[in-house]
């Protein structure tokens, strides 16, 4: 029984390019899932985690999102081939969660600060940053550590129209950020916010 | 601090943030996901990866 090799659960309205190259120079396929489609690639066994393989995954993902809604799948994913339509029973659950993320991206902020002399101070700036990138966002996720150094991470799901307007406050909200050091990365594929849940 | 350095820092943090994510994050589908031991050392060595590099970018903005 064929083992596959999933990288994304996709909408299917959109015409798809599958003409790229998956975990180790795999073909990559497009699987019938109960409307939708599983963007999937034939494999002997579960890849290791190296960072070419997380690239090789990421790449699959990006290209699919460049012409359809796609919901990104955990790395390391394997299923055979006669377990898709088990899978195929999640079809409504998947639907809603590309609703949730159609036409949107994710962008990843971390920010950390001096842990003195003045805690209260950097919490503040640190919400100061937070608040206009959230207004630009349809959603967003923030965690807050204090060990082993203090850091907020937060993830923006972003409307692709306005991933420039964010991108630019993101540049000027880092600029004004003194003490604090603050960095993004993104466009990402929507990973934070595939679940259903708002 | 360096051009290289800077590209280096942002290197370093997108592949912390691909780690974070892939890894992390992401549907998951039941059974069989495969996540390893391995696979937690190597976020947390990137992790440390970051916080060395952010802390080079605040020592580079209390110089300028």
């Amino acid at each position: 029984m064929t083992r596959l090799y999933l990288y994304a659960i996709c909408g299917r309205d959109g015409a798809v390019d599958v003409e790229v190259r998956g975990i180790g120079g795999s073909r990559v396929r497009l699987l019938p899932l109960g409307g939708l489609a599983a963007a999937c690639s034939p494999v002997e066994a579960v890849p290791e985690p190296s960072e070419r393989a997380l690239w090789e995954h990421e790449a699959v993902v990006e290209r699919l999102m460049e012409s359809v809604p796609v919901l990104p799948v955990r790395f390391g994913t394997v299923v055979r081939e006669d377990e898709l339509p088990s899978l195929a029973r999640r079809a409504d659950e998947f639907t809603r969660a590309l609703a949730r993320v159609r036409g949107k991206v994710e962008y990843a902020v971390r920010v950390t600060w001096p842990d003195t002399p003045a805690p209260h101070d950097s919490l503040a700036a640190v919400a100061a940053l937070h608040r206009p990138l959230a207004r630009l966002a349809a959603d967003n996720t923030v965690n807050v550590h204090r060990r082993p150094t203090p850091m907020l991470e937060a993830a923006y799901l972003v409307d692709r129209e306005h991933a420039d307007a964010f991108e630019a406050e993101v540049d000027r909200l880092t600029r004004d950020a003194n003490h604090l050091a603050a960095v993004c990365t993104g466009p990402w594929p929507p990973y934070t916010f595939v679940s259903e849940a708002a | 601090m360096s051009e290289l350095d800077t590209e280096r820092l942002g290197s370093s943090v997108t592949l912390v943030d691909l780690v974070d994510r892939l890894l992390a994050r992401g549907v998951v589908v039941s059974g069989d996901v495969t996540i390893a031991v391995a696979d937690i050392d190597l976020i947390q060595l990137r992790l440390q990866a970051l916080l060395s590099s952010v802390g080079t970018l605040e020592a580079r903005r209390e110089d300028s």
